[in-house]
């Protein structure tokens, strides 16, 4: 199928982007309406993926956009974000909960303030976007996100469709704990004015369930297993306010890591055999999902789709004597793949169609 | 503080050195900076005063010669004398070939782990490198945290003598300390954004809601 043909009014498409590290998420909620959960930038860094594919299949953003979601702040979840919030003027936008904080709030201004390296930070996106949002609000009183999201929290609503999208996490307690864990990054008097880093474990994630009839996603963001049963994904299999419902599609948590694995998500919140699809994360030591990651994710789901694969690749040829240093140096360099693949779900939303489910791939997208 | 690592001269490098361009001169002109005498017989006005007896400068002599010594050694030997003032130019050239910008994202027990973008040619995607930690210079390794800015170059060096030798150069940004009027600052700065969310952090933070 054309990758740009648009879905049909009554089809829930899923469209999961990622290059070597980012991911952003596209769905089809269904008669136009459109929902975008976190960013990465297009080949050419310029533009937001969402941005690029929705002008591409012909959707008017300004109109149809009807909702972004931030799930964290991290910086392979948000870049571009901004961009979108910008052009998707009737989009309601939604955050966690746990970030509504003074403390979150000062480490986004300090932010903004600190430009120290040529790569944006995902706070200083976070700032862009609360700016926009500002001046675009007529009500001085309102001039932050649409809604706070947090555990059991409906996001939107199509009653006659029967289309739903709700939050499933942060739990309470997480809200209760970012506080102090935002805290400990805050800048104080005489500290040396350094990049904020990423906070873990990333309990603060907002996961997502869309429920259109018989089908539903489960968008499993950066959220981890949490150290108790009032936190992390352990806080949203025990939840009583969650809807209850077994998804055919699930968008694996934190990039298939083990830490965000739980075998109650496949058995309480997704349906046997689902289709499972990630993003790649390049970063670090330990790039994920490792090679234990994929066994473990394929004894679970029928299938399993990864947007870029694999995620690093050599890095480019340079200068003999560069070359000789590095190698000399004992220095370890991998390139992370650039160009964003681009998994695509799509779903009948009808009640009286047994859900026949497409799966195409583009990019540089792999079936693991 | 930066860590430099040199690496002993190829004879790759030996060989396209005359060509390589520094600062927009030629290498033998680099080294017109270093030869002072020859630099000054470049100049048609001294050239044509000159009558080819030997040239010599006051540098030619250890600094500790006696002065009166080596003005006698002088007059005696050497037909004229140019006076010359101290080599001009920089006291090292560094022609970079690779540079990168990095933020550290991870510390082990033996190395580093750092995002890098390529300043060089910045079309290319972000890279991920280990770097082993003895390549950090140990006064820049107790500042050394996840967020730490450093610059990485690698390239080629020439001293004063005309050596040259391949660098490897490790520079962790050193930046100011956050004020205490900045800390003020910044937390009315949220206070007054906070209101403006129209919100009670108390309460949400409770509640959930």
């Amino acid at each position: 199928m054309s990758k740009t043909l648009p879905p049909q009014a009554n089809e829930l498409e899923l469209s999961l982007f990622g290059p070597g590290i980012g991911e952003c998420v596209v769905v089809h909620l269904g008669h136009g309406d459109w929902m975008v959960v976190d960013s990465c930038r297009s080949f050419d860094g310029k533009r937001p993926v969402a941005l690029e594919y929705l002008e591409g299949i012909g959707i008017d953003i300004k109109h149809q956009v009807k909702l972004i979601v931030a799930t964290h702040w991290h910086d392979d979840h948000i870049r571009g974000l901004a961009q979108l919030v910008d052009h998707a003027e009737a989009a309601r936008f939604v955050c966690s909960s746990a970030l509504h904080c003074k403390e979150f709030l000062t480490l986004v201004l300090a932010d903004r303030d600190v430009k120290l390296v040529a790569q944006t930070s995902g706070i200083s996106e976070f700032a862009d976007i609360l700016h926009i949002l500002s001046n675009r609000s007529t009500d001085k009183c309102a001039a932050g996100p649409n809604q706070w999201a947090t555990e059991g929290s409906r996001l939107y609503v199509d009653s006659d469709r029967n289309v739903e999208v709700w939050a499933l996490s942060p739990s309470s307690q997480t809200v209760t704990d970012s506080k102090a864990a935002i805290a400990g990054l805050l800048p104080s008097p005489r500290a040396p004015i350094r990049r904020f880093y990423q906070l873990r474990p990333n309990d603060l994630s907002v996961t997502i369930m869309v429920i259109a009839s018989r089908t539903s996603l489960l968008l499993g963001a950066d959220l981890e297993r949490g150290r108790d049963q009032t936190r992390g994904w352990q806080a949203v299999v025990n939840s009583k306010i969650n809807p209850t419902c077994l998804s055919q599609i699930y968008k694996v948590a934190h990039h298939g890591s083990a830490d965000a694995d739980l075998g109650e998500i496949w058995t309480k919140l997704v349906a046997r055999q689902p289709h499972a699809v990630l993003t790649p994360y390049a970063r670090g030591a330990k790039p994920l999902p490792s090679p234990e990651d994929v066994s473990r994710m394929k004894r679970r789901a029928s299938s399993l789709f990864c947007t870029a694969w694999p995620p690093a690749k050599s890095p480019p040829r340079r200068d003999p004597a560069v070359e000789r240093t590095m190698k000399e140096m004992g220095v370890t360099l991998r390139a992370v793949r650039k160009q964003p693949g681009h998994i695509r779900v799509r779903i009948p939303i009808a009640e009286d169609i047994p859900p026949d489910t497409s799966v195409e791939l583009f990019g540089g997208a792999r079936a693991l | 503080m930066s860590s430099t690592r040199t690496f002993q001269q190829t004879q790759e490098t030996k060989a396209t050195a005359g060509k390589m361009p520094i600062w927009g001169a030629s290498v033998s002109e680099v080294g017109q900076l270093f030869e002072s005498a020859e630099a000054v017989l470049t100049k048609p006005n001294l050239k044509s005063e000159w009558d080819g007896g030997p040239l010599v400068s006051l540098l030619d002599y250890p600094p500790e010669a006696p002065t009166e010594h080596v003005r006698k050694d002088i007059r005696e030997n050497y037909s004229q004398l140019i006076r010359l003032t101290s080599p001009r130019g920089p006291q090292r050239l560094f022609e970079i070939l690779q540079q990168w910008e990095g933020v550290v994202s991870e510390i082990t027990e033996d190395s580093v782990w750092a995002d890098l973008v390529d300043l060089t040619d910045r079309t290319r995607a972000e890279e991920v490198v280990e770097l082993p930690l003895a390549e950090i210079c140990p006064a820049d390794r107790p500042i050394l945290r996840p967020g730490s800015v450093f610059y990485w170059a690698i390239g080629r060096e020439w001293t004063r003598s005309g050596q040259m030798r391949r660098i490897s150069e490790i520079r962790i940004r050193r930046t100011p300390q956050w004020s205490q009027h900045a800390v003020d600052l910044l937390n009315a700065k949220a206070t007054d954004l906070l209101e403006r969310f129209n919100g009670d952090v108390e309460n949400t933070a409770a509640t959930g809601q």
